[in-house]
């Protein structure tokens, strides 16, 4: 492995890559102001702009490279650019067969590398091998519209060259015709998403098909690998090698933390060593990136940043085109209506999140590519995908929670590498302003906390399953070693292997009822295929692994004279539908930039009428959208917190806080856990300072909450967020544990997560929720489609009932290990809590007070939280705030 | 016989007291009658028989050891099972033998009747059990599907009630009895049974929830719940 500096980049690879390639490098020149290197720009509206991400040079070269041909040389020349180093670092490794994997910041030019060695080798072939060729690449995107976009761009290069491939796409809305013609005479590119690949290898033609593929390129793979959907993928990949055995695949991703793990993704797992090559641009200039300092100081609670608002406005107003990221779909409807009102200058701004009309984001999108925005409000729905327009700020507003996260949305703004992005970091509150402060440590040292690699999920094995036997069928040896061979699978084990099988073809199930129904059976060969139609039928319906949870549409309408709702306005959005449930007709919320008054249900609509004389509607609370705290910033939120020379870098009423902390309390040490009780209203308060992210804080919470209960302490509730939970109770919990040593720390031993845990398990809706996904995914049930739901009887069997039967029949079963994998990772954070007793033993300071202290009110004031909205809220909380620092004060 | 009687609502239907249970039956004590509905056994097969999902084929034990507990608790001299005890026809030759001598068991030494419901009208001949049409006991019909023109009480299933309840800005979905003066209508007991919610038009020939009682299932009791917190699905 060699590394090379170069200025701005450094790239790694084989030795013997090495020479060829850096023979051709040529200096780095760019004319300021000539270039524009991100890639792919929606180029229909940026005409004027050049839309190829090479590096733009003065320069003529006639010795650019001979590992680009003639043709692509007087391309780039004629454009006025050279390629960039790894751009030609992946033509070589495609070349010599090597898969790689391609780390890059936003504006790399990473799309384009990847495409370039397959451009170049189709090139090579003469018009009748061409017309032979069949499916050569294959380009796995996330989102559609990307998968769409990519294909219109990649038009430029190839019309200019008169390269004469053919190009296509391939997502849900292709019309069955232009399928069917695809999978017969497949075009020379295919851009597609990782569902309809999978639906293309489940095909009875899939050996037809790929058995010359030669490059794969999975474009955002940090993105895709981290859910259910990466590990579909990974099937299908190992699929794809299995039909192709000559194939190389291409990972695009973004700075990860560990590269290995996605290298590992991209190869067969035949041993351990296996892995892609990589390569790695280091991003161009630095962000910057300020916190902004309010005038107004920043409360101790609440998530609504209203104290930033205008300095927030103002920024927008300085700058070409902002784009302001918050984290839920609240927050967005909330900051949008406040910027809205304070837009004296007329700005144009929009709002996207994921609730939105998918033709209305489509607008926000065109009108931000085509420059007309000054501001976009947007959710984590603008975090992956297309670079839409010419961002020149982006605002963070609220916690970043995590770093990785928040440095892929600052590489939103400024797509020339080498500039600078430009962000600033708006904390909504005290805690916040430590965690932005956390993040702006962490992206200056360029740390990275994207999570591990995930071990594959045993419904979306079992959807694969089905697939492979309705494609060309398969021997369960042979499929087991190519399951294997996918990196998220590789410590599968054959017993799960069989379980998944026999679950696949008659439900797994101890009491043999269903022989003679199976779905999938071996012939004589052994050779195991789709029994019935049916159950093909059944697969393509239910592909993929993404459940929403029920989405109702927001229409304008009416009632009539006769008292019947009225439909057919127009459609604003979706909500979920337990949203809907909760209105009462007359209620009002802000939804789409809107205020709207629910008028009533009719079938699955949600009809609203506007009503823009209100004043204080009630607003939307989605839970969608909102990511924990990361452990990493986490630690760091701790270490700025344990070191007081630090706390002269945060605003000062933070660093005061800190310091009345200090005073009246302690504040805890880097690996300490601070835990204090005081009496508060009639009420006995245990607040604990874990800083482990609201999970992992709301099973904690349950779990102590149930031990104090057996102690007989009374416990009421408790409330958490992502630092602190606080447990109240009529009893003084504090004096318990004052009076007897050893209780704190048998209420915090790691037993908890045994009897304790199941115990709730049991009570909770929680596993039932894991079960719905799992039994949805891995084809227990048909997936429910919106709008074709009987309204009748339901002949669906609820997956609740399904789960109460089988955890008291069959507890062993397949599906209900792969529900209690899920929960626990995804619902429950128990590995964190886990890691976070093991961690605490021993160091747990324990504070019995006579009075709440200033950091308890920062949670405390979450208590009821819920229950009040938006400006009313805050004036609530500052109220609260006000008397209840007062208190803490008091000497 | 529950001791908080004096708590527990009751349903009085033609001069006769009967308790909603907790489990889905209902019980009138001074005519030591338990009356159940919808038992659906094999319904998990007759999917599976139908390509329509391989569900756990627990549901028929299931729903007997449900039935077990709470004629243990209960000990009633009559049961009347109100129609679709069986989910098809051929559900009965599914089920198996000791299923069936469960069943068989329980009937020992009670009068049980089974009424036929649209899934089960069509029993196989010489079948191990009696099915009637309906049944008319101390002046109450007992049916499966309600009956518009009857003049007498009745008590029916057929429907499967469930009630959709709004608390805190939360809802919950349970099954229920929904009653009257003239008729009850019960839940349905069997295991994979799923509910069509009371505000549904398919109820408004029979019974108008805006008159009626609605006695919704909770984990530990029966709850009557408010007509102001009713909301449809």
């Amino acid at each position: 492995m060699a590394v090379r500096h170069q200025g701005w980049c450094r790239i790694r690879y084989s030795d013997d890559a090495v020479k060829s390639i850096w023979r051709y490098f040529v200096p780095y020149h760019v004319k300021k102001g000539a270039v524009h290197s991100a890639l792919f720009l929606n180029t229909s509206s940026q005409l004027d702009r050049p839309t190829f991400p090479g590096v733009a040079s003065d320069m003529a070269d006639d010795d650019m490279t001979s590992l680009l041909p003639d043709q692509f040389q007087t391309w780039f020349q004629k454009r006025g650019w050279e390629p960039r180093p790894h751009q030609l670092a992946l033509i070589e490794n495609i070349k010599k067969g090597k898969s790689t994997l391609l780390v890059a910041p936003t504006g790399a030019g990473k799309t384009l590398a990847g495409f370039l060695p397959s451009l170049i080798d189709l090139a090579s072939l003469d018009v009748q091998d061409l017309k032979k060729r069949g499916l050569h690449t294959l380009y796995i995107s996330p989102l559609k519209a990307l998968a769409v976009d990519i294909a219109r761009n990649l038009s430029t290069p190839v019309n200019e060259m008169g390269l004469p491939f053919t190009i296509e796409t391939r997502t849900g809305d292709t019309p069955q015709s232009k399928r069917a013609r695809q999978t017969e005479k497949p075009p020379h590119i295919l851009l597609t998403t990782p569902e309809q690949l999978a639906l293309l290898l489940a095909n009875r033609h899939a050996n037809d098909l790929f058995e010359n593929l030669k490059t794969v390129v999975l474009d955002e793979l940090h993105a895709l690998v981290t859910s259910k959907r990466g590990d579909l993928l990974a099937l299908d990949l190992a699929r794809l090698y299995k039909l192709s055995p000559e194939l190389t695949a291409v990972g695009l991703s973004a700075t990860v933390r560990k590269p290995d793990d996605l290298r590992r993704y991209l190869v067969p797992q035949n041993n351990i060593a296996s892995m892609a090559e990589l390569v790695t641009v280091q991003s161009g200039a630095k962000a910057h990136i300020q916190i902004l300092k309010s005038a107004q100081k920043l409360p101790l609670a609440g998530h609504t940043a209203l104290s930033s608002m205008r300095e927030i406005y103002a920024a927008i107003t300085a700058h070409r085109m902002s784009l302001v990221f918050v984290n839920t779909r609240m927050q967005a409807e909330f900051v949008f209506q406040e910027l809205w009102k304070r837009n004296d200058d007329a700005l144009p701004m929009a709002l996207h999140h994921g609730s939105l009309d998918v033709a209305q984001r489509r607008r926000v999108e065109n009108a931000m590519a085509e420059g007309k925005l000054r501001a976009i409000v947007c959710t984590a729905t603008l975090d992956l995908g297309i670079d839409w327009g010419d961002v020149d700020l982006v605002i963070n507003v609220g916690a970043p929670k995590g770093a990785s996260r928040l440095m892929q949305r600052i590489g939103r703004s400024n797509h020339r590498l080498d500039d600078p992005s430009e962000a600033l970091l708006v904390p909504a509150n005290r805690f916040e302003a430590l965690e932005c402060q956390a993040a702006l440590g962490a992206v200056e040292a360029a740390a990275q906390d994207t999570p591990d690699a995930r071990v594959g999920s045993l419904d979306v094995l079992a959807q694969h399953v089905l697939g492979m036997a309705c494609a060309d069928g398969f021997l369960p040896d042979e499929l087991y070693q190519e399951i294997i061979s996918a990196a998220p699978y590789h410590t599968l084990t054959r017993d799960d292997f069989d379980a998944v099988l026999d679950f696949a073809a008659t439900g797994g199930y101890a009491l043999r009822a269903y022989e003679h129904f199976a779905k999938i059976r071996a012939d004589d060969h052994g050779v195991w295929r789709i029994a019935h139609a049916r159950a093909a039928q059944h697969y393509r319906m239910n592909i993929g692994t993404i459940i929403e949870s029920t989405m109702l549409k927001v229409r304008l309408g009416k009632p009539t004279k006769a008292g019947m709702l009225q439909r057919g306005g127009r459609i604003l959005g979706e909500v979920e539908d337990y949203f809907a449930e909760g209105l009462v007709r007359g209620d009002t919320f802000i939804f789409a930039g809107e205020i709207l008054r629910f008028e009533g249900m009719a079938l699955n609509d949600v009809l609203v009428s506007r009503a823009s004389r209100v004043k204080d509607p009630k607003i939307p609370v989605y839970a969608g959208g909102r990511f924990p705290l990361s452990t990493f910033l986490a630690e760091r939120v701790r270490s700025i917190m344990a070191t007081p020379l630090q706390w002269k870098t945060l605003p000062h009423e933070v660093a005061e806080w800190l310091q009345w902390q200090k005073d009246r309390s302690i504040v805890p040490k880097q690996d300490e856990l601070l835990i204090e009780s005081f009496p508060n209203n009639d009420r006995h308060h245990l607040v604990l300072y874990p800083f482990e992210g609201r999970l992992a804080h709301q099973t904690l919470g349950v779990l102590l909450t149930r031990r104090l209960e057996r102690a007989g302490l009374k416990p009421l509730g408790f409330v958490c967020n992502d630092y602190a939970l606080s447990i109240w109770a009529m009893d003084d919990i504090g004096q318990a544990i004052a009076d007897n040593s050893a209780f704190l720390s048998n209420l915090l031993s790691e037993d908890m997560l045994g009897d304790d845990l199941e115990e709730w398990l049991d009570e909770s809706s929680i596993m039932r929720r894991a079960f719905r996904h799992c039994a949805i995914i891995s084809g227990l049930v048909e997936k429910r489609f919106p709008g074709k739901e009987k309204t009748g009887k339901q002949v669906t069997v609820s997956t609740d009932l399904i789960y109460d039967v089988l955890r008291r029949h069959q507890p062993d079963h397949i599906l209900l290990k792969a529900a209690r994998a899920d929960a626990a990772r995804e619902l429950l954070d128990l590995k964190r809590l886990g890691d976070l007793l093991k961690r605490i033993k021993g160091h747990v300071s324990f504070r019995h007070l006579e009075r709440l202290s200033p950091l308890s009110v920062a949670i405390l004031l979450e208590m009821g939280r819920e229950a009040v909205y938006g400006e009313a809220a805050d004036a609530i909380l500052a109220d609260a705030e006000q008397s209840l620092m007062a208190e803490a004060l008091q000497a | 016989m529950t001791e908080n009687n004096d708590h527990a609502p009751l349903i009085r239907l033609g001069g006769v007291d009967f308790i909603p249970d907790v489990s889905g039956v209902l019980f009138a004590p001074s005519l030591s009658l338990l009356i159940v509905a919808d038992l659906h056994f094999e319904k998990g097969s007759s999917l599976a028989r139908r390509g329509r999902g391989l569900l756990p084929p627990y549901d028929t034990i299931e729903t007997i050891t449900r039935l077990e507990k709470v004629i243990k608790r209960l000990n009633p001299e009559r049961v009347i099972s109100l129609g679709d005890t069986w989910h098809e026809p051929q559900a009965l030759a599914r089920m198996t033998i000791d299923d069936v001598s469960r069943l068989q068991s329980l009937q020992s030494d009670r009068n049980w009747i089974f009424i036929s419901g649209n899934h089960d009208s069509h029993l196989p001949t010489g079948s191990a059990f009696e099915v009637a049409n309906d049944v008319t006991f101390t002046g109450i019909d007992f049916r499966h599907e309600p009956s518009s023109t009857g003049l007498a009480p009745e008590i029916s299933g057929h429907f499967h009630p469930v009630v959709r309840v709004k608390t805190q800005g939360r809802a919950l979905r349970r099954r229920c009895f929904i009653a009257n003066h003239q008729r009850c209508i019960l839940p349905a007991f069997g295991a994979y049974t799923g509910g069509l919610n009371i505000l549904d038009p398919a109820f408004a020939p029979f019974i108008n929830p805006s008159d009626a009682t609605i006695y919704a299932l909770g984990s530990d009791r029966v709850y009557r719940v408010g007509r102001d917190r009713i909301i449809a699905d």
